[in-house]
């Protein structure tokens, strides 16, 4: 029996005519300890998908099964890595991981409870920021305080759902990293949801692409047998890489393709607009009733 | 500031490399910004040499042109002063209302230095009835030593006698004619006590129309309705309630019912910014961190003091800002009519009393009506920058 598990899942929103379908059929079996990995266009449901594997909305059709049990709502046994962080902007990084630790570990001795927090900010090394607010740091930090709070829940299964698509591609190597190095010592089960497949590729044990939406469902899946730890440098040229990254990347693109050919085109007439510049001009009202404004930039 | 960068971009490079600050300003022009006070920063930054030529200008127009404004304010004031005139009234000039500002302060001088007075002769004659009582206690003594029953009795109740004298005579207050200054005073306590009221009323009405949609549906047209209602026509109703409701327990009582009426009426006009703005803030909150209460499984009541409440302070605090507005503005109309002895009252008996330097008076009252909403409102920008967490309030 797997871990956990999507059987048939269907996902739908709006009503009557409005109804779009988003996910149709979702099938997929995760063993315990596994690194999955499901890459997708933009919009093709993955947010959807990865709600509904955290319990946060609930199938139409289908069930999600952890642990052998249907999922009846959000649990912090599934850790939620968020998109945009979602990060609680009037709490420093250390209130927001101390939120989840006072919550989950209520009965500890308060010093244990922050020996969990330091614990977890040191993980991804956030030690120097402790009391820096979510507005004062890079995107990057704010990615690592939102896996520290989720890290520092304990989950069974970590769910990452497109956690580096925001950051610049240095950040995004180097927080690769560090989940990767999490994960060989916590050894938990992964879902990453991304839309670059060399991440995918590089990080998981399988990746498993997703169709175009409406009815968005998952494509064939590709193993990575790749011995870890992986060297970034050397896999560019591992002909092993290159074969299922081909793979994986023919998939979506014929998906692509298959989208284009389906519909009809239809081209809208576009109202002719001209938009207005709302910047400020350059120079006080006074000045450029004088005529002294200085000359437009540019 | 943005005129200030625009100005920077366009300079011609500077030849040689401007010398440096000579310490580093950032930390206090960044308070000073942070509690409203952002006039004063260029002067930090002059005194830390940090490109001075700028902080010069800067102040310059700060201080100029305000000045020039003020310049011609006062100017047509003092023409208006020339013009405007009835009977028995005219508009006073600046000089008059300055010299009637001197007498406000000079009677206030007076009548603290009479209050002063009264207390000492009434303590002096409060030491001598407790010096009388000390001899009446000797003499009691004695009586008790040769069993004089009847001596006895007399004499302990000419002790209690002089002793209560003397406590009646420490207790008693100088009742003057009430000063500008304690009028201010009685204004402030009374708007203090309407604003704690709208707020208390006020938040949390918000928080459950913004946590419940049915809430907010049933409430919204008596909110629309009564938002608009001038402080004149709340009055009278607030008046009966008062009058039928409250008896104050003592006739020097700090909380009369006029002082109530006053700050009803404020009460129920300010209560509306503030509500509407914490419902929209509650309302207003993000899905995400919704999600995150979710996934941690926080109760109810956790959801709304860990997460509502801290989410919507921002927006609670522009309310409160607007609130104290409205309130101080209807104060001093509530005072006057319901003859609170605050503010309000001042202008209205003054105009009453329609002597030649009573205008003058009032307008001194107009200054310190709004140097002091001005000062009010400034506090309630200090809190809300302390709150948000975005540092960009307005």
């Amino acid at each position: 029996m797997s871990f956990l598990e999507l059987s048939k899942v269907c996902k739908s929103y709006g009503t009557g005519n409005a109804r779009t379908e988003v996910l149709r059929d979702i099938n997929l079996k995760i063993a315990k300890g596994e690194f999955v990995a499901i890459v997708g266009y933009s919009g093709s449901g993955k947010t959807t998908l990865m709600s509904l594997l955290a319990g946060l909305i609930t199938p139409d059709s289908g069930g999600v099964i952890h642990e052998g049990r249907e999922i009846d709502g959000p649990s912090p046994k599934r850790g939620l890595v968020f998109q945009n962080y979602s990060l609680l902007p009037w709490l420093t990084v250390e209130g927001n991981v101390a939120l989840s630790v006072n919550q989950l570990f209520a009965g500890d001795p308060a010093a244990k409870r922050q020996e969990r927090v330091t614990e977890a900010l040191a993980m991804v090394n956030l030690s120097p920021a402790l009391h820096k607010r979510p507005g004062e740091l890079s995107g990057g930090m704010r990615q690592r305080t939102a896996v520290a709070r989720t890290l520092a829940m304990h989950p069974e299964v970590l769910l990452l759902d497109e956690p580096l698509s925001a950051l610049d591609a240095l950040t995004r190597s180097v927080i690769q990293d560090q989940i990767l190095e999490i994960r060989e010592k916590l050894h938990q089960t992964i879902i990453l949801i991304t839309n670059d497949v060399d991440e995918g590729l590089y990080m998981a044990d399988r990746i498993i692409p997703l169709s175009i939406g409406p009815g968005a469902t998952l494509g064939p899946e590709v193993r990575v047998d790749i011995e870890r730890p992986r060297n970034r440098a050397a896999l560019n040229h591992d002909e092993r890489f290159k074969e299922k990254r081909k793979q994986v990347i023919e998939y979506l693109l014929q998906q692509k393709r298959k989208e284009t050919l389906g519909t009809t085109v239809e081209t809208i007439e576009l109202p002719r607009v001209r938009p207005l510049d709302l910047a400020r001009p350059a120079g006080s009202l006074f000045e450029r009733l004088l005529g002294r404004a200085p000359a437009a930039a540019g | 500031m943005s005129a200030a960068t625009a100005e920077n971009r366009f300079a011609p490079s500077e030849p040689k490399k401007a010398k440096g600050p000579r310490w580093n300003p950032g930390a206090i022009t960044h308070t000073l910004d942070r509690l409203g006070l952002g006039f004063f920063s260029p002067f930090v930054r002059l005194a830390a040499a940090d490109e001075p030529q700028k902080q010069a200008t800067e102040i310059t127009r700060n201080i100029v042109l305000p000045l020039i404004a003020f310049g011609v304010f006062l100017g047509a004031w003092g023409i208006a002063s020339q013009r405007i005139r009835t009977e028995a009234q005219k508009i006073p000039s600046p000089a008059e209302t300055w010299a009637a500002w001197k007498g406000i302060v000079d009677f206030a001088k007076h009548e603290g230095r009479k209050a002063v007075e009264f207390k000492t002769r009434m303590h002096g004659l409060a030491w001598k009835q407790e010096g009388l009582a000390e001899k009446y206690a000797e003499q009691l003594r004695d009586a008790e030593e040769t069993r004089n029953t009847e001596a006895v009795a007399a004499l302990t109740e000419k002790v209690n006698a002089a002793r209560n004298r003397a406590k009646s005579l420490r207790e008693r207050n100088y009742s003057g004619p009430p000063t500008f200054f304690t009028q201010i005073k009685i204004s402030l306590f009374t708007i203090a006590v309407g604003f704690l009221a709208a707020t208390l009323l006020a938040i949390p009405t918000g928080i459950l129309c913004g946590l419940s949609k049915g809430f907010n549906i049933a409430l919204n047209p008596l909110i629309q309705i009564f938002k608009p209602v001038s402080p004149l026509a709340w009055l009278p109703i607030v008046f009966v309630v008062v009058t039928a409701l409250y008896s104050p327990p003592a006739r020097e009582s700090l909380i009369t019912r006029a002082m109530l009426i006053s700050a009803g009426t404020v009460t129920l006009c300010s209560l509306w910014p503030t509500l509407i703005n914490t419902a929209v803030g509650v309302a207003a909150i993000d899905q995400d961190h919704m999600n995150v209460a979710r996934v941690l499984k926080l109760s109810w009541l956790q959801r709304i003091w860990k997460i509502v409440l801290p989410s919507a302070l921002p927006f609670m605090f522009t309310g409160m800002r607007l609130s104290l507005g409205v309130g101080w503005m209807v104060l001093i109309a509530a005072d006057m009519l319901a003859q609170n002895p605050g503010l309000g009252k001042f202008v209205w008996d003054t105009f009453q009393n329609g002597s030649t330097n009573s205008m003058a008076q009032i307008v001194c009252a107009v200054f310190a009506v709004g140097i002091i909403g001005f000062v009010l409102d400034r506090i309630m920008l200090i809190l809300q920058r302390l709150v948000s967490f975005d540092e960009h309030a307005i």
